[in-house]
């Protein structure tokens, strides 16, 4: 399967979650003096912010990326975790939650941060022996569901919502329904786990499972071969920063290097890498498939800040580099507009205000592009942009094909616009050029005329400008030497000041001012 | 010296006869006990685990309970927040006896936990919004402490500048303590000293003089002796003051002019957390017998001598403090300085 088509196929596949869900709480402050009594910072808390960690965080990461996600086993026992409950709800996702009065409450892990240093992870773990006891089982949660369900995913922390006993359930549910078993493993359970479709490991967890297996001091092939050998499933290591290694039941290992990003926030990502194999698996991609936009998917999550979730379009993203990376062009030439060229922008509004309010006319031209970008401009102001008005007294020099045909011919291409602005043009009149090189030289001579008849001149062009500078008296140059790039930009900046020029001339002075004010 | 003994032991029986009321910031101090697990995932930062949670009261609380647990009918005016925290100190002040009188806010508890891994002490997270109070709430506050003065025989400010006592708040509570004839005793943060005329005695460490001294006269030589420091602000601040000064005991300077001193008993102590508490509560529940400064610093000085002997934050009893008097023979005398 083509990646895009694994993205496109996730949405509405449907899976269980099940095992440790935690309350990841970020607690940030500035540290400004001693504690009196011993030599330690004192954290003043600035403020405090809380995520559903865990099982929870891989059902809602399913559920952003347009599956189906069921969490069976929540506590509801404090403000926070019936708010993540919501949260969890507001995305979609069913949960099998324990009535707020059972006497169970989620783990809880705070990270301290100063500034924007981490300086303490602190683990909260209340007792939840007996859970069970306050849980409908999982089969009669999932005994009427409408979504077929493929997968279930047990996310094993070690905080004591896994057991033997919902490990055997598990399976039961994957016999009699033909599931995908995805075991987030805790290599303290190893003698728990019976066959799975895949469990996944972080580097240090493997080696832990190679040493309860007996094999201490190997290397992570070995510990991932071993481990696999005795577990008799596929199994799937993240590596960090380097990435991940796969290692298939049957066959050599297959190492997946990670894209290389710059690291934000490691926070988070072991629960999309769960999430988009879970979902991967479902849509009916391979083992290795699943893997590489898993792998993806972790790269895309560490380089933000925070916890993220990967949405299916920035996985797309990935796929259709050449054109989001165009489109991130053009956006990038929009932003430099912002910080360049604004003054320039409202200047053009304002003389152009002026020039109504005097009674004078605009004129634009321009060639190829540029000219439609000229009549776009005339149509916007002659017709309307927004508002219902009347038409505002506009000509584009570059619309008849007629005229500037036979002009050409006659007289030369570069009279083509110096004809008509002698012919209409008068003192006053604002007259407004596109081009990109500014250089033409058929838009260069009518702007020179323009000017000698005493109009005022504006011209739209790139960073280069050409001779522009010299004869308009306002130019906007898009910071760009991309001929499309700056195309983009110029009509963009025709609709900005369309809009606030008509917002003012209506608010203000209309030009027919009874009917108008009426 | 049997004298001072009897009469001791004689105040101590009487504790129960008055009754104070403590105004001042309401803290509660969480302490967490954790063990090293791991480095964390994501970061090389260590990953605690919690073992043992535990709470006490702190600030204006913990000198409240101070006062009950020396058998005084306390009453307590402070603010907490709308959370869970708030439920917490209502029901440690309810455990020591002390009548609280709570106006919620807005803001939350204000809070200090003490993150411990082992015996290592780790890191302090505080948690507190110190800005002052609305109109609405002190006009509330301002009627709550009107209608529990009414019911005191003396009053105590415990202020650790959090927001709650403003310079308004102080000018009211002198105004009421003036008209219902009550004596006002205060531990203050040094820059809040200014918003009061007429206390009866504050109880600064050394730390807080100096820097009082300098906040009230900046141009002084502020590395002057501890006597002279002791008196000048009680020249300035025309109050008693109780000078604390850890290992070297305490200094008691009077309006009237008198400087003693008063020898720390307790030589080897283990933890002074909380200790000023104990000194201002005993302080307060002595001179509410009517007894002279000098017999309510005695015993205070007494009293410190157990509480820094405890390790935590610790509230001496009664039978506690009539033991230590009685066992008393070696304790130091007042030494008068002038």
């Amino acid at each position: 399967m083509l990646p895009s088509e694994i993205v496109n196929h996730c949405k509405g596949q449907c899976v269980l979650v099940t095992g440790d869900t935690h309350i990841d709480r970020e607690i940030y402050g500035e540290v400004h003096r001693l504690a009196p009594d011993s030599p330690v910072p004192i954290l003043q808390i600035s403020s405090k912010r809380y995520i559903p960690g865990g099982a929870a965080n891989v059902a809602r990461n399913i559920s952003l990326l347009g599956g189906t996600a069921l969490l069976y086993g929540f506590f509801e026992g404090d403000d926070t975790s019936h708010e993540i409950l919501q949260t969890l709800q507001h995305d979609g996702i069913q949960v099998m939650s324990s009535p707020p009065s059972a006497p169970f409450r989620l783990p809880e892990r705070r990270r301290i941060f100063a500034a924007n240093h981490q300086l303490i992870q602190i683990l909260e773990r209340p007792s939840i022996d007996n859970y069970a006891d306050c849980l409908p089982s999982l089969s009669e949660f999932v005994a009427n569901l409408q979504t077929p369900l493929k997968t279930i995913v047990v996310y094993d922390q070690g905080y004591g919502f896994v057991t033997q006993s919902l490990l055997a359930s598990v399976e039961d549910l994957a016999k009699e329904r033909q599931l995908t078993v995805i075991i987030d493993a805790n290599p303290e359970h190893l003698t728990w786990y019976s066959q799975a479709n895949l469990f996944t490991f972080n580097a240090k967890e493997i080696l832990t499972a190679a040493a309860r297996f007996g094999k201490f001091e190997s290397s992570l092939e070995e510990a991932g071969m071993l481990v696999r050998d005795q577990l008799h499933s596929d199994i799937i290591v993240t590596q960090g920063g380097e990435g991940m290694t796969l290692f298939p039941s049957l066959g050599p290992s297959v190492r997946i290097p990670a894209d290389p990003v710059l690291l934000a926030d490691r926070a988070g990502a072991g629960e999309s890498v769960t999430a988009v194999l879970a979902l991967s698996l479902s849509a009916g991609a391979s083992l290795k498939e699943a893997a590489v936009l898993a792998n993806k998917a972790a790269a895309i999550v560490v380089s933000k800040p925070g916890i993220h979730y990967v949405r299916p379009e920035e996985l797309l993203n990935l796929f259709h580099p050449q054109i989001s990376s165009l489109l991130l062009e053009s956006v990038a030439v929009k932003q430099r507009l912002i910080s360049e060229q604004l003054p320039s922008i409202e200047n053009v509004v304002t003389t152009i205000i002026q020039t109504y309010r005097n009674n004078k006319t605009v004129y634009a031209f321009g060639n190829g592009g540029s000219a439609a970008d000229a009549n776009h401009f005339i149509t916007e102001l002659v017709g309307r942009f927004l508002i219902e008005r009347k038409g505002l007294p506009a000509f584009s020099f570059s619309t008849n094909e007629i005229l500037m045909t036979s002009i050409a011919n006659d007289f030369g291409y570069e009279n083509t616009f110096t004809r008509q602005v002698d012919t209409f043009v008068k003192k006053g009149d604002l007259v407004v050029a596109f081009s990109t090189s500014g250089k033409s030289e058929n838009v260069l001579r009518a702007l020179q005329l323009a000017r000698q008849k005493g109009a005022t001149t504006v011209g739209f062009t790139g960073s280069s400008a050409g001779s522009f500078p010299g004869i308009c008296d306002i130019c906007i140059r898009v910071p760009s030497e991309n001929a499309p790039r700056v195309q983009e930009s110029h009509l963009a900046v025709v609709h900005i000041i369309c809009e606030l020029l008509e917002k003012e001339l209506m608010l203000s002075l209309p030009l027919n001012s009874k009917e108008h004010r009426a | 010296m049997e004298l001072i003994v009897n009469r001791s032991i004689e105040l101590i029986q009487q504790f129960s006869h008055a009754k104070i009321l403590v105004i001042g910031d309401v803290m509660l101090d969480c302490y967490l006990r954790c063990r090293a697990i791991d480095i964390a995932d994501e970061a090389p930062v260590p990953l605690l685990e919690i073992v043992e949670q535990s709470n006490t009261l702190g600030g204006a609380a913990n000198v409240a309970r101070n006062l009950a647990c020396l058998g005084v009918p306390t009453q307590l005016v402070g603010v907490v927040g709308n959370d869970i925290y708030s439920t917490e100190v209502t029901s440690l002040l309810e455990d020591s006896g002390v009548k609280f009188c709570s106006l919620p806010t807005s803001r939350p508890t204000t809070r200090k936990t003490r993150v411990l891994a082992g015996e290592h002490y780790y890191l302090r997270l505080d948690e507190e919004q110190s800005l002052g109070l609305s109109p609405t709430e002190n006009n509330s506050l301002e009627l709550l402490i009107k209608n529990q003065m009414q019911q005191v025989n003396l009053v105590v400010i415990s202020d650790y500048d959090k927001g709650l006592v403003s310079s308004a708040l102080a000018q009211f509570i002198e105004r009421v303590a003036h008209q219902l004839n009550l004596r006002v005793l205060a531990d203050l943060k040094p820059r809040n000293a200014l918003h009061w005329k007429a206390l009866d005695l504050i109880t600064p460490n050394l730390t807080e003089a100096r820097l009082l001294h300098s906040l009230i006269q900046p141009r002084n030589d502020i590395h002057r002796e501890d006597a002279t420091l002791a008196r000048s602000l009680s020249e300035i601040l025309r109050c008693d003051v109780v000078l604390k000064m850890d290992r070297q005991g305490m200094l008691i300077a009077t309006t009237s002019g008198q400087i003693s001193q008063l020898e720390a008993i307790c030589h080897s102590p283990q933890d002074t957390t909380g200790a000023g508490d104990t000194v201002l509560s005993t302080l307060a529940a002595t001179l509410a017998q009517g007894a002279s400064l000098e017999e309510a610093a005695w015993l205070a000085n007494v009293a410190a001598s157990i509480s820094v002997s405890q390790k935590g934050t610790y509230a001496v009893s009664a039978k506690e403090l009539v033991e230590a008097v009685t066992r008393s023979t070696e304790l130091s005398q007042p030494i008068k300085l002038t």
